[in-house]
């Protein structure tokens, strides 16, 4: 029997993207235990959401990531919205799914060039951010923003697309979409990438589900939950099917992200066949007074958004459970028996964003 | 459309007891939320299906101190170490116990119950705010109504 070792790893690490610790207990290169610890990045925006009016929430949430900060946004104000019985009009509910889709495609394409860089693939990774910039194009165009959108609000959306561009775009799509094929197909047959993340990091369906997992990390261990078929703004109108995979490793994972890209194209289709026309917001009196939880499908899985109104302007409480907070009991399950060398790509596979998840 | 949802108040006391149901039921624990008022006020949401369920219970600042759930569900080590941390509620029987080390932050959380009463008070110069608090609001504080180009 080895001697333990305990390795700190992290918050800065050279292949680590985002400021966690771990503290990895070994034996010789094999991993026991792994005791994860955060806090370096913790803002407290949860606190300054008490201080500032209700309305200036979706302003902070927003801020709480740079990659899905539309669907935080967007988050924010339905909780809002929920609590004031506020119904938002349908064309403002088309416009969230369209920038919540591109949201989950460029944060998919982000992760999967961290990936390819992790193992070593740079042409690989500068292909993935080549196609996510396309996406960018796209958010920076119906934004004017490329990372903060801006566009969501209580009671709507603040900016409309004409119908010109919205074709425009709709051509554009199937262009991205058959330049991420020949990206996909690298991930999916090449021999080196399964190599590296066939059979690592597995977390079983019973495991994953008792664990709380959420997302990828859930679907790709064969639980079929995806807060979209909840229906919220108008995704019960659309065609869609949680994408899931069954090893429950690194590489369902991914397959997981490269399916989802897929749909999003698709539901991106769907959104701009459909789109009604109409208002896109709407004006609302009052202070929310109530309690409401709000889940939404984030790129990394499921965000919950409670909040609690005394009928004034400021909020009793407000409460964001990401989907990274979710998925680090999974990981600590993932990591306990794994060599030290997988340890940097069990912890990508999760798609971590600490930012998120210490708000 | 946010699916069902349904908040219990429950005693404290029960607490496990209900849990446990939570747990032969097949639920999967979704949060756990704190939230500081007259006392502390803890929320465990559970999903099955899309349907949400919360045990909500009560506990007063001087004691405060709740059972772990973590024996139950262990992924509730990580919602319980962070109200440790930040609300200084204390989980008896906690399955990975960070004693206080999980959010290493350097100033001190203003949740905390230590000092309550000043630090859920605007700061000063915020006083104005509360006094609007009742006041109506204005066009602007409601937002635009939208940049349509």
């Amino acid at each position: 029997m080895g001697t333990k070792t305990i390795i700190p790893f992290g918050p800065q690490h050279p292949v680590l993207p985002e400021p966690i610790h771990l503290d990895l207990v070994l034996e010789d290169e094999k991993v026991l235990e792994a005791i994860p610890s955060i806090g370096f990045i913790h803002r407290g925006l949860e606190f300054l959401c008490l201080k500032k009016p209700f309305q200036d929430m979706v302003y902070i949430a927003e801020r709480i990531c740079g990659i899905c900060s539309f669907m935080h946004g967007m988050s924010a104000s339905e909780v809002i919205e929920s609590i004031m019985k506020i119904e938002i009009p349908p064309r403002a509910s088309y416009l969230r799914v369209f920038w919540s889709e591109l949201s989950r495609i460029h944060s998919h394409l982000l992760w999967l060039g961290l990936a390819a860089d992790a193992f070593g693939y740079e042409a690989l990774f500068a292909h993935c951010w080549r196609v996510r910039e396309s996406i960018l194009d796209i958010i920076e165009e119906t934004t004017g923003a490329r990372v903060i959108f801006g566009t969501a609000m209580i009671g709507g959306v603040r900016r409309d697309i004409d119908r010109d561009t919205l074709g425009r775009i709709k051509n554009r799509i199937t262009e991205i979409e058959e330049s991420y094929r020949k990206i996909a197909s690298v991930f999916i047959k090449d021999y080196t990438t399964r190599y590296r993340l066939v059979g690592v990091g597995v977390i079983t369906k019973e495991e994953a589900y008792q664990l709380g997992a959420v997302g990828p990390t859930a679907r790709a261990s064969g639980i079929g939950q995806d807060m979209r078929q909840l229906g919220y703004e108008i995704y019960d109108e659309l065609d869609f099917e949680p994408v899931t995979e069954s090893d429950g490793d690194c590489f369902a994972r991914c397959m997981v992200r490269i399916r989802e890209i897929y749909g999003s194209f698709d539901l991106i289709r769907q959104v701009i066949d459909k789109i009604p026309p109409g208002e896109i917001s709407v004006k609302f009196k009052g202070f929310p007074e109530g309690e409401h939880f709000i889940r939404v499908e984030q790129p990394r899985g499921e965000v919950v958004y409670y909040a609690r109104g005394d009928g004034t302007k400021f909020l009793d409480r407000f409460r964001i459970r990401t989907p990274t907070f979710a998925n680090i009991p999974p990981l600590v399950k993932m990591l306990a028996g794994c060599e030290l060398g997988d340890v940097p790509v069990i912890v990508l596979s999760i798609d971590p964003c600490i930012s998120c998840m210490e708000r | 459309m946010s699916g069902k949802q349904e908040i219990i108040t429950i005693e404290k006391d029960s607490l496990l007891e209900q849990v446990r149901k939570m747990d032969e039921d097949g639920r999967r624990l979704a949060l756990i939320t704190c939230t500081p008022g007259d006392d502390f006020q803890i929320d465990y949401s559970f999903d099955l299906k899309g349907e949400l369920k919360t045990l909500r219970i009560t506990v007063p600042f001087e004691e405060a101190e709740i059972p772990s759930i973590s024996s139950i569900y262990w992924a509730a080590f990580i919602y319980e170490n962070e109200i440790h941390d930040l609300f200084e509620i204390d989980f008896p029987g906690l399955a990975l116990d960070y004693g206080g080390n999980f959010y290493r932050i350097i100033s001190k959380p203003p949740w905390r119950k230590t000092g309550q009463e000043s630090s859920l008070k605007p700061p000063p110069g915020e006083e104005a705010k509360e006094e609007e608090k009742k006041s109506p609001p204005t066009p602007e504080e409601h937002g635009d109504t939208g940049d349509k180009g």
